[in-house]
């Protein structure tokens, strides 16, 4: 394209090399600052330790367990009922379709917070009306997590479903394929990349969380995000960096292996489309 | 043809999101009309003052407009950053800026505490941003960033960054580089062709976009709370504080229910907007 080569190419270079310095610009002082043998902020650091990165106390090992727990758990639930969903509602009646797509959708529509509050509420309601403890409890922040993940699962899945038209489907169908094999053989295969991006960003979701979490969590189910929020808004505590570079480094890992497995630019694109 | 009945195969994924979303919705639609007596007991009785509370008092009312401003600022400010790189991402289409947008898109998978904490070390009074500019000389005093606005700014363009490069550099993809090629061969100069012709292709996608992340930053949490100190109050940043610190459900969850309808109006206002936007010639 000539308008955007011209004789200056330099500009646009240096524009988003600009750019990608902003957006990890935030990740030095975490890891310079995690290094400081102070147990205060000091940048740049005057004495240097790698004692933050040994013997992380029991808190965050604890909670850090616990989110990739419930990360885990309520990905493969919502990976398995989204699934199901996006799948029925590839198949099911067309003039249902774009109605219960946006019906599944709608956890997408309420502010993450909101859920938060709706939920906790609920989980009060609950242990005192029927003696359920789902407050402040695995069950409860995974049921919470599941929820907030499904309309992803739903979009991406459906996405991927949609490319195909029904067509291979039908095809094993006049082959004499039986309900549950087309089912196993054909369209989980079909739907695959679908369940692997919204599935990534599932876990992704609920391994960060805080709007949902910070109302459900409380302290006797502590996750990880709160924990380290906590720690920064009441009582510093240099454990918080170490664990944050920890979690970078971790993150960063797993896009990289996404990006080769299914590209970023598609899993983005399957996770961001409304619709 | 022995198909699995489609509706069967939907039963898992709305019973537990009947149970877990629609329920409580109503739960929590009705928390906000019963009145908070204390200590988190609320009466029985139906009342709008909840509703009447947070539309009148200044507090409450202060606190949408900081939201709105806030929103506001970064929508615009995010906008005309992310908009130039789109536009050299989607005309430059080789393996370097595809890697660019891969890079890019990166940072938007980590934890978003995490992120947050990065920019209150980065933008602290003895940060290394702050000592920067006092060395190079351009303030003379170290800027107050975290615990004021324009930290939280910051933190929330970071934020919506990367999506929004993504977005964008979508809808340019769209339009025809051919009309910039007719437009420059024509004679235009490259500035001009890109007020003329680009920025008025991109209008009704720009709006939609933009009110899309409008209604993603209204809802922000932990960004305010890490970068804004308690000096900036959103409405998401009250709610947390009247149920969890003053156990005021009722008026949490009234406001829960603003914030919800404000969210709610933008996403119904962009998608009305992108669907006259479908149905132009393209």
């Amino acid at each position: 394209m000539k308008a955007a080569q011209g004789n200056r190419p330099g500009v646009a270079a240096l524009y988003l090399v600009a750019l990608a310095v902003f957006l990890y610009l935030p990740f030095v002082p975490i890891g310079v600052v995690s290094l400081s043998a102070e147990r205060y902020v000091r940048f740049p650091p005057e004495h240097w330790t790698l004692q933050w990165y040994q013997a992380i106390p029991a808190r965050y090992v604890t909670s850090l367990l616990r989110s990739l727990l419930v990360a885990a758990v309520s990905t493969g639930l919502a990976a398995t009922v989204g699934t199901f969903a996006a799948i029925a509602i590839h198949n099911g009646p067309g003039r249902l379709r774009r109605w219960l797509l946006a019906a599944l959708q709608t956890p997408l529509q309420v502010p993450a917070l909101v859920v938060g509050v709706m939920l906790l509420q609920f989980y009060a309601v609950l242990g005192r009306g029927l003696g359920l403890p789902l407050a402040e409890s695995f069950l409860g922040l995974t049921a919470a997590h599941t929820v907030i993940g499904i309309p992803y699962l739903v979009a991406s899945v459906f996405a991927v479903l949609q490319r195909d038209d029904r067509s291979l489907q039908e095809a094993a169908a006049s082959l004499g394929a039986s309900g549950w094999s087309i089912l196993r053989r054909v369209t989980l295969p079909l739907a695959q990349p679908g369940i692997m991006a919204g599935a990534f960003y599932a876990f992704i979701l609920s391994f960060g969380n805080v709007p949902v979490s910070l109302f459900v969590a409380g302290s006797r189910y502590e996750m990880l995000p709160i924990v380290m929020l906590h720690a920064m808004e009441f009582d510093y505590d240099p454990y918080v960096l170490s664990v944050s570079t920890y979690t970078v480094v971790l993150s960063l890992i797993l896009v990289y292996i996404m990006d080769r497995l299914i590209g970023l630019d598609s899993l983005v694109k399957a996770t961001s489309a409304r619709q | 043809m022995a198909r699995v009945a489609w509706y069967w195969l939907l039963s898992p994924a709305a019973i537990l999101l009947l149970l877990f979303f629609a329920v409580p919705i109503v739960l929590f639609g009705l928390a906000s009309a019963h009145p908070d007596l204390g200590s988190g007991v609320q009466g029985s009785a139906l009342t709008i003052g909840n509703y009447l509370a947070v539309l009148t008092r200044p507090m409450y009312l202060r606190s949408f407009w900081t939201t709105a401003v806030l929103s506001g600022s970064v929508t615009l400010l995010a906008t005309a950053i992310a908009f130039p790189a789109a536009y050299i991402i989607a005309r430059q289409d080789n393996a370097l800026t595809r890697t660019f947008l891969i890079i890019m898109l990166a940072p938007n998978f980590v934890t978003p505490v995490v992120r947050s904490i990065g920019w209150v070390l980065s933008l602290g009074m003895e940060g290394p941003i702050n000592r920067l500019l006092v060395a190079l000389g351009w303030v003379d005093q170290p800027l107050r960033m975290v615990s004021s606005l324009s930290g939280v700014v910051i933190g929330e363009i970071h934020y919506v960054l990367p999506l929004l490069i993504f977005i964008l550099v979508g809808v340019i993809r769209r339009i025809d580089p051919i009309l910039e090629e007719a437009a420059a061969s024509l004679g235009a100069p490259r500035w001009r062709v890109f007020m003329r012709v680009v920025l008025p292709l991109c209008v009704r996608p720009l709006v939609t976009t933009s009110l899309m992340i409008f209604s993603l930053t209204v809802s922000i949490y932990t960004t305010v709370v890490l970068l804004g100190g308690g000096q900036v109050l959103t409405i998401p940043v009250l709610i947390a504080q009247e149920v969890l610190s003053r156990a005021r459900y009722g008026i949490g969850s009234a406001l829960a229910v603003l914030l919800w309808v404000m969210v709610w109006l933008i996403a119904t206002a962009s998608s009305r907007w992108s669907a006259a936007e479908r149905g132009q010639p393209a």
